[in-house]
């Protein structure tokens, strides 16, 4: 009986240590290789650079309105805002855009209440910030012309003089 | 003193490191940005004031015919046989004040004829009305002052009176 029991231990520890040498090597004689490219693009960073500054011009204020610049560079005046064309230039504001082929990007522009036009003391606001390409632009050759427009709050008897200030325009590929 | 530091608590430090650094360059560094000015002038209104009146004095009531105030100097008759009274009193032609901030070229519009009346139903008119000068002025300084000359028609059997009437003169930028 002791005899019959060493022999059935002896067995399993074979069994077992064959099935570990198994699990051990498991491809065996059944091994293949294969190769795989690795491979990495560098993209181009986007860049914007200026070509214009957004310019409303002059205008007479009377009793307020706006003034709004188009990105086409029309202006229109609204309320009682009359504009003045001698000596006046305006444009919308313009970006070179360029970046990596035909990529598509996002645009952001500032949000209302963020930008104001100051001369001495006396202030106006510019929201409604349009763009064009607008939200998203896509690349031709790795570049594409952004152009951008708002409009200016003119209050009732502005104070004449030369208002100025500034804002950014940012881009980031999508 | 011995500090031990799980694998786990490493694990979750390494993680919210990552997070926080995809949170402060959520584009990975791909965004651009450019600054540009935006700029307005403001353009005082113009103004415009009466300086004189256009005065013609007293005329002779006669036939038919006309006067002519040309400036400060009185015109014999330009045609038919109205003519001045005497004594010769002062005549004017109207005088406006123009006035502005700016230096900007200015049209004038004036009516081409003048009604006036005596109060009772009994009329007349002024015609020929123009400016000192004919097309655009131009504005040197802060202000300018332009004369209006007209024309006054005696009708037939005008009846005696005292004649007043309006003259709107304005004034415009290009």
């Amino acid at each position: 009986m002791e005899n019959i029991r060493l022999r059935f231990k002896a067995v399993t520890l074979f069994a077992i240590a064959g099935f570990v040498a198994i699990l051990g090597s498991p491809s065996d004689s059944r091994a293949a290789t294969t190769s795989a490219s690795a491979t990495a693009t560098v993209v181009t960073p986007m860049a914007i650079s200026k070509n214009a500054d957004l310019l409303f011009g002059k205008f007479v204020a009377n009793t307020g309105g706006t003034v709004a610049m188009a990105t086409t560079g029309t202006r229109t005046a609204g309320g009682a805002v009359v504009l003045f064309s001698q000596g006046s230039t305006s444009n919308a504001a313009s970006f070179a855009v360029t970046g990596e082929g035909a990529y598509t990007y996002a645009i952001t522009l500032p949000a209302d209440g963020a930008v104001t036009l100051s001369s001495g003391g006396n202030n106006m606001a510019v929201n409604s910030f349009i763009s064009n390409p607008s939200g998203t632009g896509t690349l031709t050759a790795g570049a594409q012309t952004l152009l951008v427009g708002g409009t200016l709050t003119v209050s009732n008897a502005q104070a004449p003089g030369s208002y100025s200030g500034s804002f950014n325009v940012t881009v980031d590929y999508n | 003193m011995r500090i031990t530091i799980s694998k786990t608590f490493l694990l979750a430090l390494s993680t919210i490191a990552g997070c926080v650094a995809l949170l402060a360059c959520p584009s990975g560094g791909l965004a651009a940005m450019a600054s540009v000015s935006a700029s307005a002038t403001v353009v005082a209104p113009v103004t415009i004031s009466t300086t004189t009146e256009m005065f013609f004095e007293k005329l002779s009531r006669n036939s038919f015919g006309s006067v002519l105030i040309l400036g400060s100097s009185y015109q014999d008759p330009v045609r038919g046989t109205a003519s001045q009274s005497s004594p010769v009193a002062a005549q004017d032609a109207a005088t406006f004040t123009i006035s502005s901030g700016a230096n900007p070229t200015y049209s004038v519009t004036l009516p081409e004829n003048v009604a006036i009346s005596d109060g009772s139903s009994n009329d007349a008119t002024l015609n020929t009305i123009a400016g000192n000068s004919y097309g655009a002025y131009i504005l040197s300084g802060t202000h300018q002052i332009i004369s209006v000359v007209g024309k006054f028609n005696e009708g037939t059997k005008q009846v005696d009176g005292n004649y007043k009437g309006k003259l709107n003169f304005t004034v415009y930028y290009n």
